[in-house]
């Protein structure tokens, strides 16, 4: 280290002391002046580097941890795993993430948690053989044995039964899932991963009882580990917030000005929404086999403004003048383009999240002729789904109470009738029942609703090898399938929380499928 | 079981039975079993504590409510005629919103049918009948309820270290009986110098036993020789006290802290009789199955890494 680097190293430390309290700006500017002091100060290079992920900022962020590689920062193979998230999970630059992991690997051979992203980065590309492979080496090689991280390779185990899952009963996966179920610790996060890895397996061979148990202790130990985070009364006032903020009466006086900025822009961006679970994925991976469209998947720079630069949301964006609306707009275009360079060639450019369902007054504030694609699924389905699946309770903290589900989805449904009362005829709903029973007439229509041709290359969707990054990535890998529709019924003895929460929602409940 | 015993060492103010934090409530792992089963609990819930003694899950359900701004109305029963509000340091304050319910047995629990969201217990449901609790338990939980308890296991610190102590209760009492020789040489009036000499050597003697013994137990572990400490304490107060009270009333104390030992020596045979090995939490297990619960879980609570404390039975009114 240089002659300043103390003074490098106390700045570095107060930039670490106003970062951990989200000054983010004070940080930077820390980091900056510790740089400048010491412009070979790996550590601040790495801090600049987290400081930029932050902000968003991933492209920066990535280049500042190659200038601390370059300077020979301590513990190198967790800066290149560092870069590989980024990477994979923002940049959609697998192939730069899987040469970080691998070089992670290379570094410290025994480096399990790159071993695991190289595993997860494999199943997210439909790279089925190479990510067991990498849970084989994770459970068989000895050297990850005594690593710290040992724990991951329980992890390593559910995954692998997921994606090769028990053939029977009887099969020895099923007793060597319970056994390290038993020899976990009893909040342990493997421990979920199991949990939900030995549930699925029993789903499939229809053991029905033992599955939702296994579920059911999944969707325990997570609440017992992270806290029951959904609050009925505060999830309410949300949807009455933005009901408030986004009322249709407006709606319909910009309806005869909307601004001309977007009429012929290309790609046209569509977004996707619905409750997890209800096909939204497999709508995007539908859309994605048409020549004219472009998959944009879980792109953040929506939320990212609405509850960062607008925040509080909707109070702050009830005032958007138009012009700042249309300044928003181009920005998220610039971004898409660069995230996306052929979209620009694209006639349309999906933007799929579950969670635009809270945006969409925004973004029709930004895109007045945006167009919004609805996948809804049978309630009781889509909550056995939500239940049945290891979900990110920061995302989705109703996920492990079925009681919670049934609550939150009558509060999405109700949002949604507000959504379709303000702009009647750009919302189209797509249901996950006709999406897998009559797959041709429901793409005939959502392509209709886009002023898209045709194109039966749509139906092939599942030959596709692109990256999938949601829950949803082994699902949509396989032909359109019916076995999930319907599946509430078999469980229905187990689901009555469910159903009640949802009709006192006043969702309505179809006894058919 | 000895009531009257469990209703003096409450009266103590003691708020914990087992290893405890700074505040006096459980710590580590224990406190975590606590805490995280009070965090999976929804923001508006009724809660109910069973044994409750002086009210230590309720504290920490208190500290989770706050911490997470739930809203929960909590009671907490005991058989004992417990009062924690009265007996606590700041009860009634600490126990703001506590309904306690003294007197109350774990197999009757008078509260309607669906009542609770989640029903506890530390070191309570292996005092009573526990199908007969649990059938309670699974009453007054609404479905989708759980309950989460702590019961003492055979094999525990706490238990190996209650057997201890009854065996040292056992020296003192029944084979120096230490107490008795105190009160023939404390009641001793205007006796032939021969016969105080005797009652003096012979408590001497006895004094000597104990103290080899305690010397023995603090040698195997220090602080482990509690029971003979506390007697030798007795002795040597109870014999001063003779300089200023008259023999009778000396010779009553005497009585007295004789019997607050055999109380002791109850309170801890009401703990070992209560733990349940292997079979005896197997046996609830197979209760809570036969009542209806689901999710039945249950793993050996370590306190800080290895001292062994109980078993841990978590289950779920479907």
């Amino acid at each position: 280290m240089s002659a300043g680097a103390p003074d490098a190293g106390a700045l570095l430390a107060r930039a670490g002391a106003e970062h951990r309290a989200g000054r983010l700006g004070a940080a930077r500017r820390l980091i900056d002046e510790a740089l400048a002091a010491a412009p070979r100060f790996g550590e601040a290079w790495c801090a600049l580097g987290t400081v930029h992920a932050d902000e968003g900022r991933f492209a920066e962020a990535v280049a500042a941890l190659d200038v601390a590689l370059d300077c020979g920062v301590g513990r190198p193979h967790e800066a290149h795993l560092q870069r590989a998230v980024w990477f994979a999970d923002h940049l959609r630059r697998d192939d730069d993430a899987r040469a970080a992991l691998e070089a992670a690997l290379a570094l410290k051979p025994d480096y399990l948690p790159a071993l695991m992203n190289l595993g997860n980065l494999h199943e997210q590309r439909g790279d089925r053989d190479a990510a067991l492979a990498c849970y084989a080496r994770a459970l068989d090689e000895p050297r990850f044995a005594a690593v710290p991280e040992s724990a991951l390779r329980q992890v390593a185990l559910a995954r692998t039964a997921v994606m090769r899952p028990p053939a029977s009963i009887d099969d020895a996966l099923v007793a060597r899932l319970r056994a390290a179920i038993d020899a976990t610790p009893p909040d342990a996060l493997e421990r979920v991963h199991l949990q939900f890895a030995l549930g699925q397996g029993l789903d499939r061979l229809g053991a029905v009882d033992a599955a939702f148990d296994a579920f059911a202790r999944g969707n325990r130990t997570l609440l017992r580990r992270e806290g029951r985070r959904y609050d009925p009364r505060r999830e309410a006032a949300a949807v009455d917030a933005l009901i408030a903020a986004f009322p249709p009466a407006a709606a319909a006086s910009s309806d005869d000005d909307r601004p001309d900025v977007d009429r012929d822009a290309r790609p046209a961006p569509v977004f996707i929404c619905g409750m997890f679970r209800s096909g939204s994925t497999l709508l995007e991976q539908v859309l994605a086999g048409h020549p004219e469209v472009v998959a944009g998947g879980e792109i953040d720079w929506l939320p990212r403004l609405a509850f960062e630069r607008l925040a509080p949301f909707p109070a702050r964006a009830i005032g958007l003048s138009r012009d700042e609306a249309a300044r928003l707009g181009a920005e998220y275009r610039a971004h898409v383009a660069a995230l996306f360079p052929a979209s620009l060639d694209a006639r349309v450019l999906t933007d799929k999240r579950p969670d635009n369902h809270l945006l969409v007054g925004l973004i029709k504030r930004l895109f007045p002729r945006a167009k919004v694609l609805h996948t809804v699924r049978h309630p009781m389905d889509n909550g056995l789904s939500v239940y049945m699946q290891h979900m990110n309770l920061e995302v989705t903290p109703y996920a492990n109470d079925l009681g919670d589900i049934g609550h939150y989805y009558g509060q999405y449904r109700r949002l949604m009738a507000h959504w379709d009362a303000c702009f009647p005829g750009d919302l189209h709903v797509v249901p996950y029942e006709s999406l897998v029973h009559d797959a041709e007439a429901t793409v005939r229509g959502v392509l209709a609703f886009l002023g898209l041709a045709w194109d039966a290359r749509c139906l092939a969707f599942h030959e596709r090898r692109n990256t999938v990054k949601t829950a949803s990535y082994w699902q949509v890998r396989r032909p359109l399938y019916g076995d999930a529709a319907g599946r509430w019924r078999r469980y229905r003895a187990h689901l009555a929380s469910l159903e009640a929460a949802l009709r006192a929602a006043g969702v309505d409940v179809p006894d058919a499928d | 079981m000895s009531l009257e015993q469990w209703e003096t060492y409450y009266r103590g103010g003691a708020i914990a039975t087992g290893p405890t934090g700074p505040d006096g409530l459980y710590d580590l792992e224990v406190r975590r079993a606590w805490v995280g089963f009070f965090s999976s609990l929804p923001t508006e819930a009724r809660l109910l504590d069973i044994a409750t003694g002086n009210g230590v899950i309720p504290l920490i359900a208190l500290e989770v409510a706050r911490s997470r701004g739930a809203q929960w109305t909590i009671d907490a029963t005991d058989l004992a005629r417990i009062d924690p509000t009265q007996q606590v340091a700041d009860g009634a304050e600490r126990f703001a919103g506590v309904r306690f319910h003294p007197a109350v047995a774990s197999e009757k629990l008078p509260f309607e049918d669906a009542s609770f969201d989640a029903v506890s217990g530390h070191y309570a449901l292996e005092y009573s009948d526990t199908a007969a609790a649990l059938a309670q338990v699974h009453r007054v939980l609404k479905p989708g309820g759980d309950a989460q308890f702590v019961t003492h296991h055979a094999g525990s610190v706490l238990i190996e270290s209650a057997r201890r102590s009854m065996a040292d209760c056992d020296v003192v009492l029944k084979q120096v009986r230490l107490y008795r020789r105190v009160h023939r040489l404390v009641t001793l009036d205007s006796a032939p110098e021969a016969t105080l000499k005797a009652a003096s050597d012979e408590l001497v003697a006895g004094l000597r036993v104990v103290r080899e013994a305690h010397a023995t137990a603090e040698a195997r572990q220090p602080g482990s020789g509690r029971v003979f400490a506390v007697a030798i304490d007795a002795a040597q107060k109870l014999l001063a006290a003779r300089r200023t009270m008259k023999p009778a009333l000396v010779g009553l104390e005497v009585d007295r802290a004789e019997e607050e030992l055999r109380a002791s020596w109850r309170r801890l045979n009401d703990l070992v009789g209560h733990a349940l090995d292997d079979a005896g939490i197997a046996a609830v297990q197979q209760q809570a199955t036969a009542l209806g619960f689901t999710l039945i879980e249950c793993h050996r609570l370590y306190h800080a890494g290895e001292n062994l404390v109980g078993w841990q039975l978590t289950m779920h009114r479907p």
